[in-house]
């Protein structure tokens, strides 16, 4: 399976999906206007790898601004490795905020009470 | 809950950090992101709050674009936005046209946030996020409890019928520097 890399801009995060080594990367800003053009590609991605996994799946979220209608699909994509957990595979979030940023650091505390996989907090 | 009172900009005291007044495109929008974030970068030192503002400017513009009215038929004048500081605080101030028959239901939202403790508000996100589904326009609600979060339920509106179809919206959101 190929990995999923790709390059963010103003408005779109850098995207690092690594089929083989199960560590994936959010890293940047997502405010598109249009989040399902950028992540439905990103689910189509997920849903083939959950096929055939990796044993350990990290995904790393170290985002610096993302919209509503991003944090949408962050969920969806969550509950993806949510089945995949289920399964007995290891899965965890590390989400990343920086030292301060309180509001960055309750979007993680969301997911975390969301979520049924474990999700890290972690300053940087 | 309708009705300005506290957010009227007052242009002898107040100090503008940006404002824009005209017809919003997408490259406009961009641009009075980059430069609000630019000049809040340069006036506030607490990176905290200058990405909160950010965070509810992205809010409320993209909620204008996704819910206003099409701003390509009303005239030239057909938005404004005004971002400004009053003392340590922050407001920002947006006014854009939405359609008439739209405006019970977003009084009875807006009233409906606004009258939740921030417990109930952060709860009311949360499940929004986890069973709302995704709406057409991309939002699926959350971003106008998204906004009143961030502002701590600090915000004010008013409606103003402007014809049969139409009416004017204007928003009000103060963020608090404590």
């Amino acid at each position: 399976m190929k990995n999923f890399y790709m390059e963010g801009s103003d408005k779109t995060p850098s995207i690092k999906l690594d089929a083989e080594s199960g560590e994936m990367e959010f890293s940047g800003k997502s405010i598109p206007e249009n989040s399902a053009d950028l992540y439905e590609p990103v689910m189509e991605w997920i849903d083939n790898y959950i096929k055939s996994p990796a044993e350990n799946t990290i995904f790393v979220v170290k985002l610096e601004y993302f919209n509503t209608s991003s944090s949408k699909y962050l969920l969806e994509i969550f509950r993806r490795f949510e089945k995949l957990f289920r399964t007995g595979k290891e899965v965890a979030v590390q989400w990343y905020y920086e030292l301060e940023d309180e509001d960055m650091q309750e979007s993680g505390d969301d997911f975390r009470d969301i979520l049924k996989i474990p999700v890290e907090l972690i300053v940087y | 809950m309708s009705g300005f009172t506290e957010m009227e900009l007052n242009k002898r005291s107040d100090r503008v950090v940006f404002s824009y007044m005209g017809k919003p495109t997408h490259e406009m929008i961009d641009l009075i992101l980059e430069m609000s974030e630019t000049k809040l970068r340069i006036i506030e030192s607490n990176s905290t709050i200058v990405k909160r503002i950010v965070n509810v400017l992205i809010e409320i513009l993209q909620n204008i674009f996704n819910h206003g009215e099409d701003f390509s038929v009303v005239d030239h004048q057909s938005f404004k936005f005004f971002l400004f500081m009053r003392g340590d605080d922050y407001f920002i101030i947006t006014e854009n046209f939405i359609k008439t028959k739209e405006v019970n239901n977003l009084i009875s939202k807006l009233d409906g946030y606004l009258s939740m403790s921030d417990e109930d508000i952060t709860r009311t996100y949360r499940k929004t996020l986890d069973n709302g589904g995704f709406s057409i326009k991309g939002g699926a609600g959350l971003g106008l409890i998204n906004i009143i979060r961030k502002s701590n339920g600090n915000l004010e509106y008013e409606f103003s019928k402007v014809d049969k179809e139409n009416s004017l919206f204007r928003l009000g959101v103060q963020i608090k520097v404590e």
